[in-house]
């Protein structure tokens, strides 16, 4: 029994007459502390499935099992019970408060869950000791992706879901924000799941999921994955 | 491009379509701030428009002039000297009661021009003793019902009023008179003037006018409520006052002469008087001679009845025989009468049988002479038939002789024989043929032989047979006739011989019945001489009776008058003392007489004029509500429209970038954003204007209706106010639409494409101070930072709120300003429940009579007060303010009538041997504080001042209260009380109505005042803003809760991806709210808090400004007034809350965080 299992889900968007289905039949296995990657095309339906495997949608049918919990038939307190603790999210586009310091921002995100990191470790941790009390518009780019994954790591999540984490940011930057994520998994043994359609990335991952028109192509596993800092793409 | 122009207009519906919430924002808004703005600028001048065109109907009176003793001729032409004058009219006036109650009535003489009763229903007198009363009498007395009236006479005994019933004829209301409650004082009744009405001049009887009535030429066109009109009206009454000036002593110098004159008539009917009581003793003894000599001739005349009767009784005798001799007689002829009637009845029955005789006879004659002439015409008829027999005979046998002859001839000629053949042949058949003739007619002879004339001629002979025998049998006839004819000749003579009989008899007969008829007259004629004189007899004895009884009568007559005499001697003697006493007196009051007094009344001061000046006061405290309330709502309405008008043009970004960047020009993308706040805004304020027309006049109409006879406030249209609204409304909307969008669009279209930065986060001024940042909670950080970070929403939240808040709390700290008036007045402060005032010409007996009444049991308490109207000219429109002084004989013990004290302590003040206290109110409009001089006129028109020492809390009238001993030093006079305050036992108004009124019926009282007599006039004041409050009150709460929605609604919407964020990190939908409720908590607490201070601003300016002159408001303010706008944000933010929580709950969080930052 794997951490994350996810079996035949399905998404089903009804737009006008039409119905389009964004996840077809999805089913992969995710075992505890692994770093996943989720290749595909645009519109491939990746978001979709990192969405539902975050509790910030539901899928329409299929069952989504996290640490042995279906979350797929929770209510929406439990859905933001579960994305309180147990979950953090990295966006392509930050989503940092703007009218918090980076400090504030990953405070934020404690204050609501026991057990949390301490915010200044977290962000010492991902080297931005010297940012900590400058607002969000004083930092660049990859410096916020940082607070956004201190924010969402300092919770101290079962699993870690990043939804193209470096897609904004410059090649030397991501590769410096994917780094401290393969850290996460290696180091804290943080389930970490990333998507992204960049092929490049798939020897850092245990575990890579191909995705293509909304089902799941293939599944390959690396028995050793490769370090970040060795790739070059 | 006109495609373009479509597709910016569609772009305009659109935007319509997508915020229906903000439209009715900024809508209502609008709605509101006109609405309040129009309402209370158009309420005042509709009520005054309203009150000039019912002045103006009706004429009012500009002054009204009443003298203390009436206006007569002189005075007349004193104010004939008058110029300007435009209509001048003279009235007389009398105060009654209605007899059995206690209303007092004022009777009018009807003016015909000025102040003109306006008729309700039915007629105005047009005869003696016919009343039109005011209409508010309507429902107790209806048309054609008698109203008894009191009228109480003045000092000298008269009376003014001719009749005690008058008839009702109609009903009334009169410019005069607008306030339906409060009618001023009057000197009858309960001292309080109930009604008034008008009679027919002929009914007073006065020797002068009460009361002028004038109107100026210079004040005709002019407003009424103008200073123009107050400045003329002041230079007019000064005019009054001079040509005035010198007729005080001109009247009572008249006066006098007319009392003199008086007293000298009442001298002489005193000695008429003497006079006439001596003249009674003498009239008593002449009537005991009389009596005497009326018995004499009384006995003389029974004796001559009695003689009287003896002869009636002998002449009745007499009568009696004669009757019988008569009825003899009588017998007699009747018999005769008999006879002669048989007689004649015999005569008459030998006549008809004579009669009949002669006429069998005639007949039998006439049958005779028939029967001969018939035989004859039958004789005739044989003979004749004898004749035809004859004839027909001789034809038969000529015939048959000529016919023989014929064949005589023919045998004749065949003789011949010369004769051919054919010839005789012919002849032959002739002669046969007459031969058969012939022969036939022999027959028919044979036949007509045996047939017809042999039986014919037999026949013939038996008829003349028969005749001849008739004709003998009437040969006799003609001798019976003659035998009947002597007969009937017999008969005749016999009858002649009866009727001369007769005749001789009946002759005799009415020569006795004659000789009867005159002895029947005689005896008639006797018969009536006796009843005759039985009747004389009769009638002497009848007058005899009646002589005795008037005797008796007389006697007794005499008896009573002079019992009468008797009694009354001693009353009419004391009368006549007393009338010497009176006169006495009466000279007295002659030497006490002072010269008449002139009021000279405009029509706010008007005895009864409260009304009139209530009525303007409530116009002006809307005029004064005006200058306050609709800038507030607007600069608050503005503030919010502003922000939201920015938040639309944020939201409207990236379409804005779009449009630009497909070439509109800024124009079109501006004029949407116009175009949406223009016609927001142009709805609400037309909304706002047409309720503020309407609606709001209505309101405040209906506070104050029941009180006034002024008509329906009439609706005006207001173009200035108007036309202020539209601006406003353009000012508050179009012009933030405009230059928001205009300076978003001062970017590039590529800039615009992307999302405006949020504005980014910095250190805010508290971070400064470390000691306090740090021991903020997180959250508490947070809801800091983001209050300062949204600086616009910040104010326009504590703005917003706070105007709000302001205004509830003012509306409530209004009313309950004004409703607390009553209870402080008359809880607190006084306690009397009437002032009772001495009429200085009282005797001591009434003045004793008075003080029985102050010792009734229904009185609880009563102490001397000395009392006077004194006057000082103050307040925004110049007006005479009335101002009560009272001395109190002993101040120790006033705290029981009135409470003086210092409103803010409540600490008891005491009257000073020197100095006066003062009401707050007078100190107020005076601007005068203690320690300084108080100058006011006082009753007698002299100026005077008086230090004040100390002010006290009162809230309606004004005050000077001294102590005895500085009411001596400040008049440099003795002491010395003329009224009495008194509480009684039942203080309700009913009983405090008898009271009052079984004062004013004492001589001794001059008039009661009531503590309550301008009640009902400030209660219309409290209803009346009270009502304007409770609008204001609701307007606030509908400003509150557009504000809060407003507010919440760009809150959320501004910040709906950190709201997304904090939820995909975990918050549960109660912390989320709370996330964004916790600041507007704080800044709607804020500007509750500013909402008290500019609350208490407006609260204290309105009680400035507001209050009418003589009424103090309440300036305590009330715990109620910083709770409810508390209670009712509140109220209003937790229902936006739940809107909110569900607006938060679907949130896409998803959709929010795809985009870019
Ligand atoms: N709310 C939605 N309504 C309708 N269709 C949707 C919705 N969300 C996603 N889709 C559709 O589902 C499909 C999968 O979308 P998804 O966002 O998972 O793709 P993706 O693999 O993440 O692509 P990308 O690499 O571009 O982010 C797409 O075709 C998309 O159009
Ligand atoms: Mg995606």
């Amino acid at each position: 029994m794997g951490y994350i299992e996810m079996e035949h889900s399905f998404k089903r968007y009804q737009v006008g007459e039409s119905e389009i289905i964004a996840n077809n039949d999805v089913s992969f296995t995710i075992e505890k502390g692994e770093l996943v990657v989720i290749l595909g095309a645009s519109g491939a339906g990746k978001s979709t499935v990192l969405n539902i495997l975050g509790g910030m949608d539901t899928n329409s049918s299929g069952k989504v099992v996290i640490d042995q919990q279906d979350i797929s038939h929770y209510d929406r307190k439990q859905l933001t019970a579960y994305r309180r603790n147990d979950v953090g999210f990295v966006f392509q586009f930050y989503n940092l408060v703007a009218n918090l310091t980076a400090l504030e921002n990953v405070e934020l995100a404690v204050e609501i869950v026991e057990d949390a990191s301490d915010p200044a470790t977290v962000l010492t941790d991902v080297g931005l000791a010297h940012r900590m009390h400058n607002f969000p518009a004083q930092l660049s780019g990859g410096e916020q992706q940082r607070v956004a994954i201190a924010r969402a790591v300092a919770k101290n999540p079962k699993i870690l879901l990043c939804d193209e984490p470096t897609g904004a940011l410059d090649y030397h930057t991501g590769k410096q924000v994917l780094q401290i994520l393969q850290d996460m998994s290696r180091k804290n043994g943080t389930t970490v799941v990333i998507v992204t359609h960049n092929v490049a990335l798939a020897p850092i991952a245990d575990r890579v999921i191909h995705m293509h028109d909304a089902k799941v192509k293939a599944i390959e596993t690396n028995s050793i994955p490769r370090d970040i800092a060795e790739l070059e793409w | 491009m006109m495609q373009m122009k479509k597709t910016v207009w569609k772009d305009i519906r659109q935007s319509f379509r997508k915020s229906w919430g903000r439209f009715f924002s900024i809508m209502i808004l609008m709605a509101l701030g006109s609405f309040a703005l129009v309402g209370l600028y158009v309420t005042g001048p509709n009520m005054r428009t309203t009150g000039t065109t019912y002045l103006n109907a009706r004429n009012v009176a500009d002054l009204t002039i009443i003298g203390e003793y009436g206006l007569d001729a002189s005075d007349q032409a004193a104010l004939a000297t008058l110029t300007d004058v435009n209509a001048l009219e003279y009235l007389y006036v009398k105060d009654v009661s209605i007899a059995q109650t206690h209303t007092s009535v004022r009777l009018f003489s009807q003016p015909k021009t000025i102040s003109t009763p306006e008729l309700i229903a039915g007629r105005l007198p047009r005869q003696s003793g016919e009343i039109a009363i005011d209409a508010s009498q309507q429902a107790d007395y209806p048309l054609g019902s008698i109203i008894h009236i009191d009228e109480k006479a003045d000092q000298s005994g008269t009376k003014v009023i001719a009749k005690s019933e008058f008839e009702v004829v109609g009903y009334i209301q009169s410019g005069d008179f607008l306030s339906l409650a409060t009618r001023g004082p009057s000197t009858t009744g309960t001292g309080q003037l109930d009604s008034f009405a008008i009679i027919h001049p002929s009914d007073f009887k006065s020797d002068v006018f009460m009361m002028a009535k004038l109107r100026f030429d210079s004040l005709i066109e002019l407003n009424p409520y103008s200073d123009a009109y107050l400045e003329q009206l002041q230079i007019e009454k000064d005019h009054v006052y001079a040509v005035l000036a010198g007729q005080p002593e001109i009247r009572l110098h008249e006066l006098k002469t007319t009392y003199n004159q008086k007293i000298t008539t009442g001298q002489q009917a005193i000695n008429e008087g003497e006079q006439e009581l001596d003249n009674a003793a003498k009239q008593l003894e002449e009537a005991a001679t009389l009596l005497k000599e009326g018995q004499q001739a009384l006995v003389a005349n029974e004796q001559l009845l009695l003689s009287a009767e003896a002869e009636l009784e002998q002449a009745k005798q007499e009568l009696r025989e004669n009757e019988v001799l008569l009825q003899n007689t009588d017998t007699e002829l009747q018999r005769t009468d008999e006879i002669l009637r048989e007689q004649q009845a015999l005569l008459a029955g030998k006549q008809q049988e004579y009669e009949q005789g002669v006429q069998t006879l005639q007949g039998k004659q006439a049958e005779y002479n028939q029967a001969v002439a018939d035989i004859d015409q039958a004789q005739q008829t044989i003979t004749e038939q004898y004749k035809q027999l004859a004839t027909a005979k001789q034809d038969y046998t000529r015939g048959i002789s000529e016919l023989e002859a014929t064949i005589f001839a023919l045998e004749q000629a065949l003789g011949d024989e010369a004769l051919d053949d054919a010839a005789r042949q012919q002849l032959l058949a002739q002669l046969e043929q007459v031969n058969q003739q012939l022969k036939a007619v022999t027959s028919a002879y044979t036949l007509f032989l045996q047939q017809t004339y042999e039986p014919g001629v037999i026949q013939l002979d038996a008829a003349q047979k028969q005749l001849d025998q008739q004709t003998q049998q009437l040969q006799t006839v003609p001798y019976e006739i003659e035998a009947a004819n002597n007969q009937l000749a017999e008969a005749n003579l016999q009858i002649a011989s009866g009727q001369a009989q007769l005749l001789a008899g009946k002759a005799a007969f009415a020569d006795g019945y004659a000789h009867y008829e005159s002895g029947v007259q005689q005896i008639t004629t006797a018969k009536q001489q006796l009843i005759t004189a039985t009747t004389e007899y009769q009638m002497g004895k009848e007058q005899l009776a009646d002589g005795q009884s008037e005797l008796i009568e007389q006697t007794s007559l005499y008896e009573e008058q002079r019992k009468k005499y008797e009694q009354e001697l001693p009353t009419a003697t004391k009368l006549l003392a007393e009338s010497r006493e009176e006169l006495a007196t009466a000279r007295e009051m002659v030497e006490q007489l002072v010269a008449p007094t002139y009021r000279v009344d405009t029509r706010r001061e008007l005895l009864g004029g409260d009304g009139y000046k209530t009525y303007s006061s409530i116009s002006n405290i809307v005029d004064s509500l005006a200058m306050i309330f609709p800038v507030f709502l607007y600069f608050v309405a503005a503030l919010v429209t502003l922000t939201t008008m920015t938040r639309f043009v944020d939201e409207e970004r990236l379409n804005s970038g779009t449009l630009k960047a497909l070439g509109y020009d800024d124009y079109d993308i501006i004029k949407k954003f116009c175009v949406y706040g223009f016609v927001a805004s142009l709805i609400g304020t037309i909304l706002g204007i047409i309720l503020g027309h309407t609606l709001m006049p209505t309101i405040v109409y209906q506070a104050y209706r029941s009180e006034f006879t002024v008509p329906a406030i009439e609706w005006h249209f207001h173009l200035g106010i108007t036309l202020s609204a539209l601006a406003l409304a353009i000012m508050s909307s179009v012009i933030p639409a405009y230059i928001v969008a205009k300076r978003e669009l001062r970017e590039q279209p590529a800039t615009l494409l992307l999302p405006k930065a949020p504005e980014s986060g910095d250190k805010i001024f508290l971070e400064h101070f470390p000691g306090i940042w740090r021991r903020l909670t997180f959250t508490q950080k947070v809801t800091c930072r983001n209050i300062f970070r949204y600086k616009k929403r910040m104010y326009m939240t504590i703005f917003g709120v706070a105007g709000a808040a302001a205004l509830l709390f003012t509306g409530f700290s209004v009313q309950h300003s004004v409703s607390e008036i009553k209870s402080r007045q008359f809880d607190t402060i006084t306690h009397y429940d009437l002032i009772v005032a001495e009429n200085p010409l009282a005797s001591m007996p009434e003045q004793q009579q008075l003080s029985e009444q102050l010792r009734t049991p229904a009185v609880k308490n009563y102490a001397p007060v000395y009392y006077e109207e004194v006057t000082r000219v103050a307040g925004a429109h110049n007006d005479t303010q009335a101002i009560t002084l009272i001395v109190p004989e002993e101040p120790e013990n006033f705290a029981q009538y009135i409470t003086l004290k210092a409103r803010k302590t409540q600490q008891p003040l005491e009257l000073m041997d020197e100095g006066a206290i003062i009401s707050e109110r007078l100190a107020d409009l005076l601007h005068v504080e203690i320690g300084e001089t108080l100058p006011f006129v006082d009753q007698n028109g002299e100026q005077r001042q008086v230090e004040i020492t100390a002010i006290s809390e009162m809230y309606i009238g004004h005050f000077i209260f001294l102590s005895p001993s500085g009411y001596e030093k400040l008049y440099r006079a003795d002491y010395e009380s003329n009224a009495y305050f008194t509480t009684l036992i039942d203080s309700s108004s009913e009983n405090t109505k008898v009271a009052a009124s079984q004062f004013m019926q004492l001589s001794a009282v001059a008039g009661v005042v009531q503590n309550t007599s301008i009640m009902s006039l400030i209660d219309t004041i409290v209803t009346s803003l009270n009502q304007i409050m409770a609008i204001l009150i609701f307007v606030a709460m509908l400003l509150g809760a557009v504000i809060l929605y407003n507010l919440t609604n760009i809150n959320v919407s501004e910040r709906i991806r950190e709201l997304s964020t904090i939820k995909v990190l975990g918050f549960f939908d109660p912390e989320v709210t709370r996330y964004i409720y916790r600041e507007a908590t704080i800044l709607t607490i804020f500007g509750i808090v500013g909402g008290w201070i500019i609350g208490m601003g407006l609260h204290s300016y309105i009680l400035v400004v507001v209050p009418p002159d003589e009424v103090m408001f309440n300036p305590a303010r009330w715990i109620g007034a910083y709770i409810i706008p508390v209670l009712v944000i509140a109220i209003i933010s937790l229902v936006l809350k739940f809107f909110v929580n569900r607006r938060l709950i679907h949130i896409d969080m998803l959709e929010a965080l795809k985009s870019v930052d």
